[in-house]
């Protein structure tokens, strides 16, 4: 029902008074509440797996997009629209790496679908035009092949140098 | 830092625009490249590739189906006028050595016809374009000769003909012929894919690629080809005996590699797997 709020316990100990229709974009949540029955007001749901700082993050993300249409089906419409990322979502996203992958994780452990894919969207934008070498640098990735296998690799990317 | 499981590093990858991005990352570590190069990744991935390949398809023309057109179909005015051309014919096998060399039926036959098709394209401004067909010349035409026209917003043309006979291609434009290029893959009695890329406005450019090679590349600063977006799009073709099949043309300009996948899977456009064609033979 419009207006009913329920309570979203942070690994840390904090709680968080949602509207119901804003925390059912999780499909976790939605889940414990309708096959669980979880529905009394004063449930609390507890999320072991996200601190309060990215559980305000995601809240505030689905506050937003609480009048979004469900993503399509599809694929094809999928890949449309998320072709871009909307100003409001680049600007939310303009976080240090650690917090960008603690929200992936988060996305991925509530199943959002749709901050799912934007957040994953943003760090492909982040390889996207690299060569190896700056997406080491970027994730702080060691690069573990055998000088063989690296040129071995580079011949076969050779393609890609093709003007 | 937090780190990312495996899975969702794989989530990541399959948003990356195009397969030079995946190559490079699949060239960052063991963990990237064993989860790039893994059978249902790849096949993921060529689902959402197909669909940028297919991004601003302009005309696909499949000759079955005049009035079903690709949905990104732009024209406003398309007429076919053909003395004789045959829309959906059986292709005599006398020209199949291998029966599994081509699959793609229907085509449209020449049998001593002319065929001309006109597009009006939406205004836009699209600066790169891609044309691309089969085409079978049989030695027993008379001419061996097929031609075709570009309109700009200037009015100004661009011909192009494919010569079996001398083996050349010739590009003219409203005035003077400016290339005439030697080109010894002009084979007859054999399918042969066709490409043109025209890069118009900034950088001019003309590149034409046979069987997915590149046999012509053309630079034209300070040349006859017009500073102009591609308006009309004519095509004509004149020829006693040959088939063409799949026209296609992108508001784009196609990678190399992709090129080389529409020619290597000799395949219908929706069907080409341009992933497959890259990273096939590296599959664990």
């Amino acid at each position: 029902m419009a207006g009913n709020k329920i309570k979203l316990q942070s690994n840390d100990g904090d709680t968080f008074d949602v509207d119901v229709e804003i925390a059912k974009q999780s499909a976790t949540i939605k889940t414990m509440l309708e096959d669980l029955g979880m529905s009394e007001e004063d449930d609390v749901i507890p999320l072991p797996n996200v601190n309060s700082a990215i559980l305000k993050k995601v809240i505030q993300w689905a506050t937003h997009h609480k009048d979004d249409p469900p993503p399509p089906e599809d694929d094809e419409n999928r890949e449309k629209n998320l072709s871009d990322i909307s100003s409001w979502d680049q600007d939310f996203l303009k976080v240090d790496q650690g917090t960008l992958f603690e929200l992936i994780l988060a996305a991925n452990y509530l199943d959002i679908k749709g901050l799912l894919d934007v957040t994953c969207k943003t760090v492909a934008n982040m390889i996207k035009g690299r060569t190896p070498e700056e997406i080491r640098r970027q994730f702080n990735i060691k690069n573990d092949f055998t000088p063989q296998e690296e040129e071995q690799i580079k011949k076969e990317n050779e393609w890609c140098e093709e003007k | 830092m937090a780190t990312l499981p495996p899975e969702l590093w794989q989530q990541i990858f399959l948003f990356l625009p195009s397969l030079e991005d995946l190559a490079q990352t699949s060239a960052v570590c063991r963990l990237f490249r064993n989860l790039i190069l893994k059978e249902w990744f790849l096949k993921e991935y060529s689902t959402r590739q197909r669909l940028r390949f297919m991004d601003n398809l302009q005309i696909w023309f499949k000759f079955t189906e005049r009035n079903n057109l690709y949905k990104n179909f732009v024209s406003a005015d398309q007429t076919i006028r053909s003395r004789s051309a045959e829309t959906c014919p059986e292709v005599q096998n006398v020209f199949y050595t291998d029966k599994d060399f081509f699959y793609h039926l229907p085509c449209l036959r020449h049998n001593n016809s002319r065929i001309s098709v006109h597009y009006e394209l939406a205004a836009n401004d699209f600066a790169q374009w891609t044309f691309s067909f089969w085409l079978i010349m049989c030695s027993s035409d008379h001419l061996k000769k097929l031609s075709m026209e570009f309109s700009f917003e200037n009015h100004t043309t661009l011909q192009l003909e494919l010569d079996f006979h001398t083996g050349s291609i010739v590009i003219t434009n409203t005035i003077e012929k400016f290339i005439e290029q030697d080109c010894t893959q002009l084979e007859l009695d054999k399918w042969i894919h066709f490409t043109l890329v025209l890069e118009c406005k900034v950088n001019e450019n003309i590149e034409v690629f046979l069987d997915g090679n590149r046999v012509l590349d053309y630079p034209c600063r300070d040349s006859p080809l017009p500073r102009h977006s591609l308006r009309r799009w004519n095509f004509r073709s004149w020829c006693y005996f040959g088939y063409l099949a799949d026209f296609c043309l992108w508001a784009k300009k196609l990678a190399n590699y992709e090129i080389r996948a529409i020619a290597e899977q000799k395949t219908s456009i929706d069907l080409v797997d341009t992933t497959k064609s890259v990273f096939g033979h590296t599959i664990q």
